[in-house]
């Protein structure tokens, strides 16, 4: 507690305020690595310590786990929260004790969501997005109950709160929409456009009238100043102002962008375009592109180390699983890291030190470790059937897809 | 025990989903913020900035049984658009001479009153049939002050002012659209003044102003409503052009030789702090083949402005070319509305205007020029009843055919309106 509350000041001196900060573990907490198994009845904790999987908490049958995330809370307890899409519901596990303290119904077919503290939820709140039904359920994490669900979505994908978790910027997937929701009053105030798609469309209307790729994620700066928008049938990348909420600019990148990634130290955003198979880099303060490099698959992934000197970026292609490897130092393509043939990357998490990434291979149910010095990649198999999002408490930078 | 049943209809009766994608509008502002319906004077309210209506698409999932509903409403919307739409509108107007120099035409009141009937049906997609059927009695100022201006416009659809009750057809047309509604048709038995010189607060005289010249620019030369074809195509921008024929006796017969014809571009914009303002510029042929009025040409501009959110200025002018004239006329009109005038009475209308017109020598016309101000105040009642005293000034009338000009003419009105 008194380590957090130390957080808070340094944070606020250095205006640049972060309660994902705030969440940063204890070293014990930080050394374990959770999977969400879309097809076991458990969610698995790694020891990466030993890379063993070390605990099994136990879900109901047909969970699909989807996401999971892990918090500290006021008491010291290390939590867990994990979407359940199979049964509509959410699962609040102490992991100490490895069991579900609570679970909860919420909309249909969750799957990401995005935990804060805010002056409202002072023991933390989660923003659930119910993908299927266009929903957002809010959790008080401290009494584990749903206290409002917000409608008004279309396919609500990303969630992501401000530094004081005063407001959460929603990402449409079925829609070319950024959303803004008010924290206190736990309701839409604001909503972004973000391309011109009518005039996009009418390229290819059978394209575009048959499926929407719009807003995967907004990616906050670690600033919290500015907010990135990929826009995957724009082609665009929207630049959000987040004192104002208004659009800054819009930067053209590849085709079918996938989301933004920001390097931890605010220099850049990393935006795979899956469509033309490369990677754009834009420059973060000058919000403008600084480069592209080539990538190859599909991207469903970006995760930076060694402080963002060095991004990986996790592809699939028809028959082998790779990752491409960034130097941003010298802005160059330093290669890729082949994982198998045949094999489905699909998240990762990097370690709080920012030296190993651990990726999600769903096909041989495997995580695999890279060191971000050596490349050399170490792999734990067996770790549950398709693992898909995982999560290291104090990584600022989990992610799912 | 509902709790219990809302549980087991989710875990064991998940409603199916269907996915749709719609195309639906959006009003975006210059800083990116959207809505889904136009902000008040399509203004932003971040940034005060004029928003741009465009198109989006949004995926919406609908269970099983809400799409069938929506299919439901759909069909019971499209069943309800073939059926005939009736609406009603009666006006009554009491007009009463309070001043003139005139001994004959001193303290007269006059009565008139109509009441129009309007049937609107559907009969397939993008068409539109229209029938307007009129009933009036009673006779106006006109009938006894001759002008050129006409102070009470509603009684002009009597074909001759001095028959008083009768009941017929206005307008019977069929509406064509096309493109999305960016090209028209229509054909049929028309009034062409309602897709000619059309001006957002001078052109009705039942809700705005009563005079004739303030309602229409009296040199466009019209016939009265007959069969005729227009043509419009709107661009969608804010611009938009329409052609009108219409037989020049307003016969029927002969409808396309030397027909009255008319041409019309308008532009829509918004000034300043995006208050919106028209401008419609025309140009008509009068083609009649027999007469006094034949290969008259005309030109003429219409105009209105807003300036705030109360006030809107119009203006009108124009100008005839005639083939043997003594004198070409030109007209001009300027004037305002202002809405919610009495900050209590939200949707009350006050409106002043000014016209002249400097008339053609011919038969009947012996003064210079006609000039006349109107000020009215109408008065929201109800979503139904509106009452309006009227207060109308002809500082020199020019005379007509039925008389002699006069000077000084002070009428005060009472105009009532029922509409169903």
């Amino acid at each position: 507690m008194r380590k957090i509350r130390l957080i808070i000041a340094g944070c606020l001196l250095m205006g640049a305020s972060s309660i994902r900060a705030e969440m940063q573990p204890s070293q014990e907490a930080s050394q374990r690595l959770f999977v969400a198994n879309r097809d076991s009845n458990y969610v698995s904790v790694i020891d990466l310590k030993t890379m063993q999987l070390s605990k099994k908490i136990g879900l109901e049958p047909l969970s699909s786990a989807h996401m999971t995330m892990a918090w500290t809370d006021n008491n010291g307890r290390q939590k867990l929260l994990v979407s359940l899409t199979g049964r509509n519901e959410v699962a609040i596990v102490d992991v100490e004790k490895g069991i579900i303290e609570a679970k909860l119904p919420v909309g249909r077919s969750p799957e990401h969501f995005a935990i804060q503290k805010s002056k409202e939820f002072p023991d933390y709140v989660a923003y659930v997005a119910n993908i299927e039904d266009g929903s957002i359920s809010v959790i008080d994490l401290g009494k584990n109950v749903e206290v409002k669900r917000m409608s008004g979505f279309h396919e609500p994908h990303g969630v992501t709160f401000n530094s004081d978790g005063s407001k959460a910027y929603i990402a449409n997937l079925g829609a070319h929409r950024v959303d803004i929701v008010d924290s206190a009053k736990c309701e839409i105030v604001k909503q972004l456009s973000t391309g011109d798609i009518d005039q996009v469309a009418l390229k290819n209307p059978q394209r575009y009238l048959s499926e929407i790729k719009g807003i995967v994620n907004v990616t906050l700066t670690p600033d919290g100043r500015t907010a990135y928008a990929a826009d995957g049938d724009s082609n665009l990348v929207t630049v959000i102002d987040t004192e104002k909420d208004a659009v800054l600019k819009t930067i053209p990148v590849g085709e079918n962008p996938w989301r933004a990634y920001s390097s931890p130290d605010g220099k850049w955003m990393l935006v795979p375009n899956n469509g033309d198979e490369t990677v754009s880099v834009i420059d973060s303060k000058k919000h403008s592109a600084r480069t592209t490099f080539p990538a190859g698959g599909v991207v469903t992934g970006i995760n930076f180390v060694l402080g963002g000197k060095k991004a990986y970026a996790l592809a699939t292609t028809a028959n082998e699983a790779l990752i491409h490897v960034y130097d941003l130092e010298n802005m160059k393509e330093k290669g890729t890291i082949s994982i198998g043939k045949n094999l489905r990357l699909e998240t990762a998490s990097t370690s709080v030190d920012g030296k190993t990434i651990y990726v999600a291979s769903s096909v041989d149910n495997s995580i695999y470790a890279v060191d971000a010095l050596t490349d050399k990649i170490t792999k734990v198999s067996n770790v549950g059937v398709t693992p898909w999002g995982t999560t290291i408490e104090g990584d600022m930078a989990s992610y799912c897809h | 025990m509902k709790k219990k049943v809302a549980e087991l209809e989710r875990v064991t009766f998940p409603p199916e989903k269907s996915e749709q994608i719609k195309k639906v509008a959006e009003y975006v502002c210059p800083l990116g913020h959207t809505t889904s319906s136009p902000p008040e004077r399509f203004i932003c309210p971040q940034d005060n900035l004029k928003v741009k209506e465009r198109m989006t698409l949004i995926k919406v999932k609908l269970d099983r049984r809400e799409e069938i509903g929506e299919k439901i409403s759909g069909m019971l919307e499209e069943e309800f658009q073939k059926r005939v739409n009736v609406a009603i509108a009666g006006t009554g107007i009491v007009q009463h001479i309070a001043s003139s120099l005139e001994s004959t035409t001193k303290k007269q009141t006059f009565g008139q009153g109509s009441i129009d009937l309007y049937l609107l049906s559907r009969p397939m997609n993008n068409m539109l049939f229209f029938t307007n059927i009129e009933s009036q009695g009673g006779q106006g100022p006109d009938s006894s002050i001759a002008n050129q201006s006409i102070l009470n416009n509603d009684t002009t659809s009597l074909p001759a002012v001095t028959q008083t009750d009768q009941a017929r057809l206005r307008e019977a047309w069929i509406q064509k659209s096309f493109s999305s509604q960016k090209f028209q048709f229509i054909i049929g038995k028309i009034d062409l003044t309602n897709y000619f010189d059309r001006n957002r607060v001078a052109n009705d005289e039942n809700s705005q102003f009563i005079t004739g010249s303030l309602v229409n620019n009296p040199l466009i030369g019209n016939p009265s409503n007959g069969p005729g074809i227009i043509f419009l195509y709107d661009t969608r921008r804010g611009s938009s052009m329409g052609i009108g024929l219409q037989s020049a006796d307003s016969s029927g017969v002969n409808v396309t030789e030397e027909p009255f014809s008319i041409a019309e571009f308008s532009l829509r914009f918004r000034v300043l702090e995006g208050q919106l303002g028209n401008i419609h510029l025309w140009g008509a042929r009068n083609g009649r083949t027999v007469g006094e009025n034949r290969d008259d040409y005309s030109a003429g501009v219409s105009l209105d402005q807003e300036l705030g959110s109360k006030l809107i200025i119009f203006g009108r002018a124009g100008r005839a070319v005639r083939k043997n004239p003594v004198r070409d006329p030109h007209a001009w009109s300027v004037g305002l509305q202002i809405r919610n005038f009495i900050t209590e009475r939200r949707r009350d209308k006050l409106g002043l205007a000014y016209s002249h017109f400097l008339t053609p020598i011919g038969t009947g016309l012996s003064g210079e020029a006609e000039n006349t101000s109107e000020l009215y105040y109408s008065i929201f009642l109800s979503d139904h009843l509106t009452l309006s005293p009227i207060g109308q000034v002809m500082f020199h009338s020019a005379g007509s055919s039925l008389g002699s000009p006069q000077s000084n003419l002070f009428i005060l009105g009472l105009r009532t309106q029922v509409t169903f």
